[in-house]
């Protein structure tokens, strides 16, 4: 009995130790994740969404610090309110829609976690691919981890899951990638403000 | 016809001030879309949903009071209006 009760506890152990982290899709549904960007020009302030996002984090609530992952963005999905405007942003000049349909975020992995409750701030590090450069990025984050919510989130036919919201702030700088690198300068700015809240779902 | 001239002029800068003014004085170029903020109660992200809508950019302002402007430099083409 003795050895039988050792056994369980140790195997229970085991399991948590080697526990697997969650896989959250982040091809939203609802049509809620949106990254935007401001580039704060001399001329004009320039402002955009998109929401083409896709791509999978791997996400362990009880090691946060191994999260790994790719967050994708389809580039055609990239918007501002003048047609113009638009049709030189994903024109061959700019950000060449045609040839580079994708931009990447790979998480290597967060550094500097403090978790409290179910919310884990930690500086994100890992890779952007734009334009088929890729450049490091370390940037603010913070996770939430909303255990359970999917359905409540997705309606009475939604399946039962878990969510997991990511939230960061960061700018890149489109000489570095090669986005009309030293042109424009005086009317459209070097610097891109980018902010990303985004919900991914692990369905049971 | 100088006067018909320079009042022509004057309603088409008027008529820019307004446009731009009632489209809520754009400083950017016009849009034609309008973002609607939204709010997803459970995973607490501010987002916007993208809605069709003409907005007047500073394009407008500027075309009316280049366009009242060169009227009103025009009309000193013609003859003062005699007095009578």
């Amino acid at each position: 009995m003795k050895l039988l009760l050792t056994l369980t506890l140790f195997s229970g152990l085991a399991l948590q130790v080697s526990a697997t982290p969650i896989s959250f899709d982040f091809a939203d549904p609802k049509g809620v994740n949106t990254i935007s960007f401001n580039l704060d020009g001399p001329l004009e302030s320039i402002s955009g969404t998109a929401k083409g996002v896709s791509g999978r984090v791997q996400f362990d609530p009880k090691a946060p610090e191994n999260t790994t992952g790719t967050i994708d963005l389809d580039v055609s999905s990239l918007h501002v309110g003048n047609p113009r405007m638009k049709g030189h942003l994903h024109g061959p000049q700019w950000m060449d829609v045609a040839k580079h349909p994708d931009i990447q975020f790979k998480v290597a992995r967060l550094n500097n976690v403090e978790t409290t409750g179910n919310i884990t701030s930690a500086d994100i590090v890992g890779e952007i691919t734009v334009k088929g450069v890729t450049r490091a990025v370390t940037a603010k984050t913070t996770l939430t981890y909303l255990k359970g919510k999917l359905k409540a989130r997705m309606g009475p036919r939604g399946q039962d899951g878990d969510l997991l919201v990511i939230r960061t702030k960061f700018s890149i700088f489109r000489n570095d990638f090669g986005i009309s690198a030293g042109q424009s300068n005086e009317k459209v700015a070097n610097e891109i403000e980018i902010s990303m809240s985004i919900a991914g779902q692990a369905p049971y | 016809m100088r006067n018909v001239i320079q009042k022509i002029g004057f309603y088409l800068a008027l008529a820019g001030v307004i446009v731009w003014l009632i489209g809520g004085a754009r400083k950017g170029f016009y849009v034609v879309t309008e973002e609607i903020p939204q709010f997803d109660p459970i995973t607490e992200i501010e987002y916007s949903d993208t809605r069709s809508k003409f907005i007047p950019g500073i394009e407008f302002l500027f075309t009316g009071l280049i366009f009242g402007g060169s009227f009103c430099l025009i009309s000193f083409l013609f003859s003062k209006p005699l007095i009578k």
